[in-house]
């Protein structure tokens, strides 16, 4: 059977940290729903994830071309996806369009990263965050 | 003596606003950790901020954010946008170059010249988990 407080504000035993059960729910609305850090192939010419948060995999699909999977998936496919980018650690030259959406399912992103000439180039490092309603 | 309440749901006293206590957890493990507006032109300053102790001017269009609570690690995921100047002149960043637990490196480029730039403003983000 499942449990429920009903709560107008939750505090710790000092009586401080108070917040509203109201507005522990508008943080998970407006939580990430996942997120992920990734090498893009620029550093060591195979992509993986260094970090992650309900991301399973990500998929090299040709030269700065990548599909990030969740493990979860969302609701719609109207949820808003963040990106930056960066492809060398030594130089700083970095990602112009690392850009999302190009193409979104509820369980899949795909973008790109281009070089400052525009052409397609592997990322050392891709850092994209989803934003939305779980399904 | 911590004290711990063991529940599945809570809701306000009006029976509105469930949220599991799952889903608590998710809110905050997917929250930014750090976040930061900042000036990033003449002298640069932190305009607001969130777990954000400095703000370093490295160089023209290069900038450092230094945090109160260090991350757990160095592979945490920072995002950031910036705009070049009050005419909206175009800019392209990137995070990450030395990531440390207690600072994030971050610069910005020219769209077309692809040099470096000073942001009038600039907002930087990180997701992650504090030590």
């Amino acid at each position: 059977m499942v449990s429920i407080i009903k709560v107008t504000s939750v505090q710790d035993t000092s009586g401080n940290n108070e917040t509203t059960t109201a507005n522990i729910k508008k943080a998970y609305d407006g939580a990430a729903k996942s997120y992920v850090h990734f090498n893009g192939g620029g550093v060591s010419g195979s992509v993986s994830i260094y970090e992650s948060s309900n991301k399973s995999s990500i998929t090299d699909n040709a030269t700065a071309d990548f599909t990030v999977t969740a493990t979860s998936a969302m609701n719609t496919t109207q949820y808003a996806v963040t990106v930056s980018a960066n492809n060398s650690i030594t130089n700083f030259a970095g990602i112009r369009n690392s850009s999302a959406t190009a193409s979104l399912t509820t369980t899949t992103e795909r973008y790109y990263s281009t070089n400052t000439g525009s052409a397609f180039n592997d990322a050392n490092f891709v850092m994209s965050a989803t934003f939305g309603d779980l399904a | 003596m911590a004290s711990i309440i063991s529940v599945d749901t809570l809701q306000d006293s009006a029976g509105s606003n469930e949220i599991t206590t799952a889903n608590v957890k998710t809110a905050f493990d997917n929250s930014a950790k750090a976040w930061a507006d900042a000036t990033g032109s003449g002298t640069v300053s932190v305009d607001g901020s969130f777990n954000i102790s400095s703000m370093d001017d490295d160089g023209v269009g290069d900038y450092s954010f230094n945090f109160t609570s260090a991350f757990a690690n160095t592979t945490y995921c920072p995002q950031a946008t910036g705009r070049g100047d009050a005419s909206g002149e175009g800019s392209w960043c990137t995070s990450t170059r030395t990531p440390t637990t207690t600072s994030c490196d971050i610069a910005y480029f020219h769209n077309d010249t692809g040099v470096y730039l000073d942001q009038t403003k600039l907002s930087w983000s990180a997701l992650g988990e504090l030590a």
